[in-house]
């Protein structure tokens, strides 16, 4: 393992969004996807609001450095937002915002799946 | 506290004694050992007799038997593929196990390029190489066995004397990779009866870029050299000597063997005490290699759904290794716990804690306090940890 970049290296050590929802939403959304590389695993959780805004993202992660990063770091960005919005987030998205490089994006990949598996057809 | 550094198989820090006899050859003592010609190569060339003379004594060979190199993955090399390439070798099969250095698995798979048929014993679940599996491998076109001495990754002592015996028996060449048995285990080379054996010094506090590969009298006309140009080293190893590191090898290895059992004593008592603490506090944890019969200061254990990198970086300040995995370039989990038949998150959850002559108990108190803590926190992250404490498995 190389030095990890600090934009990983703080959300591992410093989880914020890890864990389960309340259970107090309109609407919760769940999804969950796994690493085609290796083992890695996300579930997803999004609290809505009546509207389709984003109130609260969480996250359950087993895996390496970048896929609790990238877990961590799609849950800050979510939060506040619409489902719109969330369905056009993309695997570049995650990449840039954590400096992913190389057989790490196979982070961004899971989440993204994970995202995409939460979010309803119609959005 | 600060740092603390549990990484012991990887590398020493410089013990000040070692470094107190190295620092004129720096300085003042320059010279190249073979400038016949002047004082100055006179002292280096006795700086570098007297260090040889030290390895050798403690390795149970003579000073002619020791060729320095600049570490154990070019002794290995020299070993290997040096005997490959003399002209007397008779056959072209190699034996090796699947827990062995990079340096060997990465030298055996370039001499199958060449020509070299390659057999990769299996090992038990700790990691051991069974003698009977050496001896049927051996064909009349096997010219070399190469089996290391102690597992630099989850500490398993192999049985090398029985190897060596078997390979003596069928005429067969016997190498031990034996980097992390020297200062930590007995290692006496007639004694345990191989041809060869590859050392380094950085893994028991001397300096980094100084190893030694022993060529035992009777194997000496089955070698060549790799590197060529002058005849340093007894024609085995060209090029001028590492003055410095020769002189700090050879104090290191005075001190590793002086000191070496109240040490394994001291350390083993360390690591089990650890091991107890981590045991007592969290649940589906697993030893990987042996529970008797391994270094003293290696404990290498699985945390049931927790990643090895994740836990690493989690716990801050505290240098231990991870066997490799999906963040590293070649995203393949550690060979050695594929070896030993680890699967899922046990594969991918192996941490290995390194402790050698300067760990204390204070540390091993607070590494022990920051696992548990970091263990904690990321199973309470794992989406895998409720199902598993509802249906524990066994590994």
């Amino acid at each position: 393992m190389s030095q990890p970049d600090p934009r990983i290296r703080s959300r591992v050590v410093a989880p914020r969004f890890g864990g389960r929802l309340a259970s107090d939403f309109a609407i919760c959304y769940r999804g969950m996807a796994q690493a085609t590389v290796c083992a890695d695993v996300t579930r997803l959780e999004l609290g809505c609001s009546d509207q389709g805004a984003i109130i609260a993202a969480r996250h359950l992660t087993y895996g390496c450095p970048p896929a609790i990063a990238a877990a961590e770091w799609l849950c800050q960005r979510l939060e506040g937002e619409t489902l719109a919005v969330a369905r056009n987030l993309s695997v570049a998205d995650v990449t840039a915002g954590l400096g992913l490089v190389g057989v790490q994006e196979h982070a961004a990949q899971t989440v993204i799946a994970a995202l995409a598996s939460a979010l309803p057809p119609s959005i | 506290m600060g740092r603390i550094y549990f990484d012991y198989h990887s590398t020493t820090p410089l013990d000040p004694r070692v470094f107190a006899v190295m620092e004129p050859y720096f300085r003042e003592r320059f010279g190249n050992s073979s400038s016949g010609d002047h004082a100055y190569g006179w002292e280096a060339e006795e700086a570098v007799d007297r260090a040889r003379h030290q390895v050798a004594q403690a390795l149970g060979v003579e000073g002619r038997e020791v060729i320095f190199t600049s570490g154990a993955t070019e002794a290995n090399d020299l070993a290997i593929a040096g005997s490959f390439e003399a002209p007397n070798r008779g056959g072209s099969h190699l034996i090796i196990s699947a827990v062995e250095h990079k340096s060997v698995l990465k030298t055996a798979a370039y001499l199958e390029g060449r020509g070299a048929t390659v057999t990769c014993l299996p090992v038990d679940d700790e990691g051991r190489v069974r003698p009977q599996t050496v001896a049927a491998a051996i064909t009349n076109e096997t010219w070399l066995v190469s089996i290391m001495a102690a597992n630099n990754e989850i500490g398993t002592i192999q049985p090398i004397s029985e190897i060596a015996a078997i390979c003596r028996a069928r005429g067969v060449l016997c190498h031990s990779d034996a980097v992390q048995a020297l200062g930590k285990i007995p290692f006496d080379v007639r004694s345990v009866g191989v041809d060869m054996a590859s050392f380094s010094a950085h893994k028991l506090c001397g300096p980094k870029g100084i190893g030694a590969l022993v060529v035992t009298d009777g194997a000496r006309d089955r070698l060549v050299r790799r590197v060529h140009g002058g005849n340093q080293e007894s024609g085995l190893r060209s090029g001028t000597a590492n003055v410095p590191a020769i002189v700090g090898f050879g104090r290191a290895c005075e001190l590793a063997v002086a000191e070496r059992e109240a040490e394994a004593q001291r350390v083993s008592a360390l690591r089990d005490r650890l091991h107890a603490t981590l045991r007592a506090a969290l649940p589906e944890l697993f030893l990987n290699g042996p529970s008797e019969d391994r270094l003293p200061g290696n404990l290498h254990l699985s945390f049931r759904c927790v990643e090895a990198e994740s836990l690493a970086l989690s716990l801050e300040d505290v240098a231990v290794s991870t066997g490799s995995a999906c963040t590293s370039a070649d995203n393949e989990p550690s060979h050695v716990l594929t070896a030993v038949g680890r699967t899922d998150d046990l594969l991918h959850g192996g941490i290995r804690f390194g402790l050698g002559r300067y760990t204390t108990e204070q540390e091993t108190d607070e590494v022990a306090r920051r696992v548990i803590a970091a263990v904690e926190r990321l199973r309470s992250l794992s989406p895998l940890w409720a199902q598993v404490t509802q249906h524990p498995a066994s590994p």
